[in-house]
């Protein structure tokens, strides 16, 4: 009969390198994806992030804005992106909608005039510098050929959008336990020193009213489809719940769900989302959230007199429109 | 480099077009705040104007053709707040007193030198191409490499 080898890290091996860490003080390393709300999000080496949602919630807009934020704000990160869906060109569509603020329909059937000029402009400025840091995996979408091209890329950032369309390698019973398998290899990965940012499909449940619906009351941990092993696996769990009322603009309420929080205290994010330039922002206080005035903090009674005693003033002469000819 | 665009920081992207208070997605001819207030006359940057002409004329004019360096004058002087200029090659041929295949060419010319980016392509049923000029080539912004780097 053969016997299993030992596998073990002995505590004393661990202790130095552990008790330098914290008597220098050292923090775990995190990458931001924004100010706000967003910075509450833990995006590091050595975590698994999970974030789920019905379709059309806005994950994959708001992974791909969370990786290219992060890529803004870090200088040396490099982040691989693994979409089964969408081919690079469209994802970058949508991050030049996001930056310009030039709707993506105009973007996307390349309706752009010289009155976006400028907007794109920038806003390719901004990618640009971006693009050696950032790559797409091609086919096969599977986790051997993820890895590789993290390895190949010297990835710090991995997105898999999403998981349960990544299979893992070797044969598997059913889906469910090969997405058991796929959340087993993330861990891995993210014990390797990568970050891991994951996408995942949410099944349908029953809502107060006994209706099966992706009813933001009915999802739950067990939401996640095919596998409980995700929720154990991750690090931290999202779900994202959009209001169902949305504005004059197409914008929404978004609530981020934090249904998990391996090392934090759980605390649900309340962000908004215009779906027309794919552009998640922090939401004003969510008790007086008003969607055709998203993004614009409530005013306090003597800020709101000050402001319609100024509106109800008409402007000085000089300051009428001049024609933009004269230089 | 004056005149370049300088990428967004995180947070402050430009808001939504579809939201501006003139509702059809065009800059609006004067500043203002998220909610439309006006905020006063835009600050009018008349000294990197005159920086970028100065830098041309005195270090990049010179090695460039008659009608190079005019096309650039020309689009310089076009050049409105935003930052482009939109002239037609017709336009530019006839206010330098050349033929339009040889404005086609200076401007090829001064695009491979990097003294013109085109940030929007015109076409007949699109209208004139818009510019943004800039005073330097690429070779007199980014300095030799060393051999020993």
């Amino acid at each position: 009969m053969a016997h299993s080898k030992s596998n073990y890290t002995a505590a004393a091996d661990v202790f130095d390198g552990w008790k330098d860490e914290v008597l220098t003080g050292s923090p775990p390393t995190f990458y931001p994806i924004g100010s706000g709300e967003l910075a509450r999000i833990e995006i590091g080496p050595g975590l698994v992030t999970l974030l789920g949602g019905a379709p059309g919630a806005g994950k994959t807009a708001f992974v791909m804005q969370a990786v290219v934020d992060a890529l803004r704000l870090v200088p040396a990160l490099r982040a691989l992106v693994c979409n089964v869906e969408m081919p690079p060109k469209v994802l970058l569509d949508r991050q030049l909608a996001r930056l310009s603020g030039i709707d993506l329909d105009t973007i996307r059937y390349r309706r752009l005039t010289a009155e976006h000029a400028e907007r794109i402009d920038q806003a390719m400025h901004t990618l640009e510098p971006l693009t050696d840091r950032l790559a797409f995996v091609r086919p096969p979408f599977n986790l051997e050929n993820v890895a590789a091209s993290a390895d190949g890329f010297r990835a710090d950032m991995i997105v898999l959008d999403y998981l349960q369309r990544i299979p893992p390698p070797g044969e598997h019973a059913d889906k469910r336990v090969a997405v058991n398998a796929t959340m087993d290899y993330l861990r891995q990965f993210a014990d390797a020193g990568v970050a891991v940012l994951v996408v995942a499909a949410v099944g349908r449940t029953k809502d107060n009213k006994g209706r099966s619906s992706y009813s933001g009351d009915g999802l739950n941990l067990a939401s996640f489809r095919e596998s409980s092993e995700l929720e154990f696996g991750a690090d931290d769990c999202f779900i994202a719940v959009p209001s169902e009322d949305g504005g004059e603009y197409g914008a929404v309420a978004v609530t981020l769900r934090h249904l998990k929080a391996r090392h934090t205290r759980a605390q649900d994010l309340t962000l908004e989302f215009d779906g027309r330039v794919q552009r998640f922002s922090e939401a004003a206080d969510p008790q007086t959230w008003n969607p055709d005035r998203p993004g614009k903090p409530p005013r306090g009674r003597l800020q709101s007199a000050l402001a319609s005693a100024w509106a109800k003033t008409p402007p000085a002469e000089a300051d009428a429109d001049q024609g933009a000819e004269s230089w | 480099m004056v005149g370049e665009p300088q990428p967004i920081p995180v947070g402050q992207e430009p808001p939504p077009m579809h939201r501006l208070p003139n509702g059809n997605g065009s800059t609006p001819a004067r500043h203002r705040g998220y909610n439309g207030e006006a905020k006063g006359k835009p600050a009018r940057r008349k000294g990197d104007r005159f920086a970028v002409v100065n830098a041309f004329l005195d270090f990049t004019a010179g090695g460039l053709t008659r009608a190079a360096a005019l096309t650039w004058l020309v689009l310089w002087r076009d050049t409105k707040p935003d930052g482009t200029a939109r002239t037609s090659q017709a336009d530019l041929a006839r206010r330098i007193g050349a033929d339009p295949s040889t404005v086609k060419r200076a401007v090829a010319a001064l695009v491979k030198a990097g003294l013109l980016a085109v940030v929007y392509r015109g076409s007949l049923r699109r209208g004139p191409s818009a510019y943004r000029v800039r005073p330097l080539t690429r070779e007199q912004v980014t300095p030799p490499r060393s051999p020993f780097s």
